[in-house]
């Protein structure tokens, strides 16, 4: 995949002008199969667009449970990036890997300098997320062990009402 | 509630300076709702054109889902579709007004015609929801985390 391939997802709103100014942005890395990209609890700030290859993102570093696997044409960071913090989970190569990076300052410029393609990048930052908390949370309902939880409401309170906003676009009562 | 009070007390929107704020209390439109009127259907698309945002000021809405029955109520100051304003996924989750309410809407149309007139308070609005949905997530990994560390709980002793 062409790096201006890979920004085919941003939708066919961007001109060539704008595809540019956003690959100017964007420092080119290579991955090898298994390097780890982010450990969860690391500080890190900017923004990936996998290019080439496959990525799994993962929980427990010690012991990891894959909860989704990202491929070309998809962003990784996104959530650290908008809620700024340690990273809330980890990110390691499974397949070698091209990924294109823009740190903060990047993205701050192109909001100064390119409103209309930053608002792309953060649409498509929102379907993103938006589609993570689905699979997320659709997982863990279907998993046995969250039974329990929805039988107690009252402990589970703050884990529900993320589920149902993960799941619902909303908050429960 | 009035609008302006749900506004200003949402997290969602607590980023936005208080002018913009106005300004989008200004295009959001509110409407009464009677009991048993739909805002969203489970299965469905949100609409590219007529989909909302909606932000509740009065009343409640019952959210329930074929395969799970009721799964909760919602009441002033909670909104719903913030996630599917952004993506179109079928809904998960059906939304019915349960009491009279009033329900202030914030169509994607007019988001969209935001774009046009100001597009960076449009673009302050998208990068708002998307923080929410970021903040979501963010809890969500860590709970689910925790949980997966830990031994499942004991049943509690009421």
């Amino acid at each position: 995949m062409t790096d201006a391939t890979a920004l085919d997802k941003l939708g066919q709103e961007l001109d060539p002008a704008e595809r540019s100014a956003l690959l100017a942005r964007m420092q080119p890395q290579t991955w090898q199969a298994g390097q780890v990209v982010v450990r969860q609890g690391d500080r890190v700030g900017g923004l990936w667009l996998v290019a080439d290859g496959e990525l799994e993102v993962y929980l427990q570093p010690d012991d990891p449970l894959v909860i989704s696997r990202v491929g070309p044409g998809e962003w990784l960071g996104e959530v650290a990036l908008l809620d700024p913090g340690p990273a809330t989970a980890s990110v390691r190569a499974a397949t070698p890997a091209r990924l294109l990076y823009m740190d903060p300052a990047a993205l701050a410029s192109l909001q100064a300098e390119e409103p209309r393609v930053a608002r792309q990048v953060i649409r498509t930052l929102g379907r993103t997320l938006a589609r993570r908390l689905r699979a997320t949370s659709q997982q863990v309902l279907t998993w046995q062990g969250d039974a329990p939880a929805l039988e107690r409401p009252a402990q589970a309170r703050g884990w529900l009402s993320r589920m149902f906003r993960g799941l619902f676009g909303e908050e429960a009562p | 509630m009035t609008l302006d009070e749900a506004l200003s007390a949402s997290t969602l929107f607590a980023d936005l300076a208080a002018g913009e704020r106005d300004l989008l209390a200004r295009v959001m439109v509110v409407r009464s709702f009677r009991p048993g009127e739909v805002l969203v259907r489970e299965g469905e698309r949100p609409h590219p054109v007529g989909d909302a945002l909606f932000l509740v000021l009065e009343g409640q809405v019952d959210v329930h889902r074929a395969d799970r029955g009721a799964l909760g109520r919602l009441g002033p100051g909670d909104f719903i579709g913030v996630a599917s304003l952004l993506d179109d996924s079928p809904r998960a989750a059906s939304c019915t007004v349960a009491e009279p309410a009033r329900i202030a809407c914030l169509a994607r149309r007019t988001l969209d015609a935001l774009m046009h007139s100001d597009i960076r308070l449009a673009g302050r609005v998208e990068l708002a929801l998307a923080r929410q949905l970021a903040r979501d997530l963010r809890l969500f990994n860590h709970d689910l985390d925790r949980r997966l560390r830990q031994p499942p709980a004991e049943p509690a002793q009421e």
